[in-house]
């Protein structure tokens, strides 16, 4: 092997999506010396169509396949490239609510979280990233699911999303990390290395030596070593704790990931409902959170390909009415996994394990999806589960297990959080209340890993708000 | 795995090009090439049963049976008691699915062929 690159910096943020990115940007408007590497790519939000198999193998970790083993099963996908999840993801933002704030400060220790202190740390992020509501009317596959909340009673609301809508509604580009805080990260003389993965971090004569390797634009791998005085690691809550277990800090690390579990289902409607060109669905059911939520997917003809996979003649019914289809969601807070580090091996393996009550409610989640869908008319909707039948009256509901069974794989999530948690119950945490590490000094979390328990709505607005929340309080104390 | 991929692309889309399915193989190809670590290794070890497990039942390896008989092994495997091999043709049909309907039926054609994969 040959010699490493020797680098060093006043800050090392390790991981560019959301918590990284924010951290970072804060540092460097600080006028800290900083550097922020990133394992994946630096791509342009139009280097491959979102959604697509170019994008799934150029900014997906894993090329979109990790599962989570046990007994139960959960296939879940991060980003991995500058910018993280928000590059792919659809931007769906909603503040942390007050309840799941609030368990974070009684159940773990958090001091000063609540929506007042939070408030002006998720306005100034939503001043940078821009989060708004569609311009004019959401697509007719959105209004569906409102529709059918309504005629039950429930209530759903419209989610605004993480995105700069063209004036007249008919367009808009996504507000990910790469659109809006690298460029200001940049701009305040912060460096970025892409292709860089750090492997291993110990503690040498009061600094942080981070050691790993950078790609060329070949593929050529070169050793480097980062000599900083403080590290910022924002892995995402897989990666940041196989970091740190990899580098003998183990104490509340990776061994409480979570997951917004996900199960889908088809809705076929007896007119067009999914054009292609219509914006992204946007409207999601309330009424039964924090238990479970509802939402719309995306439901292009791949998607849908995929979803009906177990169907007899999927090619057909696809090519036929996939304009009358959409996808739909049900999500929970179930299940809880660990991170561990396998010898001889540089992925993490993730155990999951769920509980009666846990399937209990995707089980019901289910139903109610259902019976949303058929209040919103939809001719008969087809749940994603091996051995279930699709439901085309109020009887077909009534028919459905009222639990569900997660070992075969039709369980899946995009979210993932709360292996590193933060907050001053020791017992319970690897983080002190704003994400300094237990025991290490110049160490700090700042991503998802942090967050104390599933947000129950869509994290991302969380993940940048506690960010922002943390490095903030680290420039204050001067890191003491 | 190729063998394994055409056949399940077959099956989604009887009437898929030569070509159309070559690409599609690539791309699970490709998928595989990044997989977890840990996983990969496993899925190498299960594409050589799979490849093999023909041999005493039907007197050669899978990628050389014909059509029909291919298809009757990944039904088999489909509906075994055993839960790994119905992981196996699980998690291939769904990588397949997404890369021929990406290839054939995408919605605003921009993403056919974008692909080199
Ligand atoms: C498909 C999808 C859809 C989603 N939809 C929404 C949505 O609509 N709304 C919402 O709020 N949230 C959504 N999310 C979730 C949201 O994207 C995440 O909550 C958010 O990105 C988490 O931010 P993070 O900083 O914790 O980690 P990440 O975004 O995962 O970023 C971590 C980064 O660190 C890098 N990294 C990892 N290990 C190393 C290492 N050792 N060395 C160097 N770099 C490393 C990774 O490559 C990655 O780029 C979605 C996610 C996905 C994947």
């Amino acid at each position: 092997m040959s010699r490493p690159d020797v680098m060093t910096t006043s800050i090392l943020v390790i991981g560019s999506g959301p918590g990284g990115c924010v951290s970072g940007t804060l540092l460097a408007e600080a006028g800290h010396d900083v550097l922020m590497v990133e394992e994946g790519e630096h791509l342009s939000l139009d280097a491959a169509p979102h959604f697509s198999r170019e994008e799934m193998l150029r900014k997906y970790r894993n090329g979109g396949v990790s599962v989570a083993l046990g007994r139960h099963k959960l296939a879940w996908v991060e980003g991995r490239c500058v910018g993280g999840g928000s590059e792919v993801n659809r931007g769906l933002y909603r503040r942390t609510p007050d309840y799941v704030l609030e368990s974070w400060r009684k159940d773990f220790g958090v001091d000063n979280i609540g929506t007042h202190s939070m408030k002006a740390h998720f306005t100034a992020c939503e001043e940078i990233a821009r989060v708004e509501y569609v311009p004019g009317t959401p697509s007719e596959m959105s209004q569906r699911l409102q529709r059918g909340a309504q005629a039950l009673g429930w209530q759903s609301t419209e989610a605004p999303r993480l995105f700069s809508y063209d004036p007249d509604g008919n367009g808009g580009r996504r507000q990910s990390m790469s659109e809006t805080f690298v460029r200001r990260f940049l701009q305040h003389g912060g460096r970025l290395h892409a292709r860089t993965r750090i492997d291993r971090l110990r503690r040498v004569s009061g600094a942080w030596i981070a050691t790993g390797t950078t790609k060329d634009a070949a593929g050529r791998s070169q050793p480097i070593e980062i000599r900083s005085e403080r590290v910022f690691v924002a892995c995402g809550a897989v990666q940041t704790p196989a970091l740190l277990r990899r580098s003998g800090i183990t104490h509340n690390v990776g061994n409480s990931l979570r997951f917004h579990p996900m199960v889908k289902v088809v809705a076929e409607f007896d007119r067009d409902v999914n054009a292609a060109g219509d914006l992204d669905p946007v409207h999601q059911i309330k009424e039964f959170e924090p238990s479970f939520g509802m939402g719309c997917s995306i439901s292009k003809r791949p998607m849908l390909g995929v979803a009906l996979s177990d169907r007899h003649g999927a090619w057909d019914l696809v090519q036929e009415r996939s304009r009358r289809m959409g996808i739909y969601y049900v999500q929970t807070t179930g299940g809880s996994a660990t991170v561990r580090n396998l010898p001889g091996f540089s992925d993490p393996l993730v155990r999951i394990g769920f509980t009666a009550d846990d399937l209990h409610v995707l089980g019901t989640g289910l139903r109610k999806l259902c019976e949303g869908l058929r209040a919103a008319d939809a001719v008969r909707v087809i749940p994603c589960v091996a051995g279930y039948a699709d439901v085309a009256s109020k009887r077909g509901v009534e028919f459905m297990p009222s639990s569900l069974d997660s070992s075969d794989g039709s369980v899946t999530s995009v979210h993932v959080f709360s292996s590193c948690p933060m907050g001053e119950n020791e017992r319970r945490t690897a983080t002190n209340s704003f994400g300094k590490v237990h025991g290490a000094d110049g160490l700090y979390i700042a991503d998802a890993s942090l967050l104390c328990t599933p947000t129950v709505v869509n994290p991302q607005g969380t993940v940048m708000g506690v960010a922002h929340r943390n490095v903030l309080d680290a420039i204050e104390r001067r890191f003491g | 795995m190729d063998a394994l991929v055409d056949t399940l692309a077959m099956e989604v889309c009887p009437t898929a090009s030569a070509a159309d399915r070559t690409v599609v193989c690539r791309y699970v190809r490709d998928t595989v090439e990044v997989m977890p670590d840990y996983l990969r290794l496993g899925f190498c070890w299960l594409a050589v049963m799979f490849d093999w497990w023909s041999l005493p039942l039907r007197g050669g390896r899978f990628h050389r049976l014909d059509q029909a008989q291919r298809q009757a092994q990944v039904g088999a495997w489909r509906t075994s008691r055993l839960g790994f091999r119905r992981s196996m043709i699980a998690f291939y049909a769904t990588f397949t699915a997404f890369g021929l309907y990406s290839q054939v039926q995408d919605d605003d054609g921009i993403e056919t062929d974008k692909v080199a994969a």
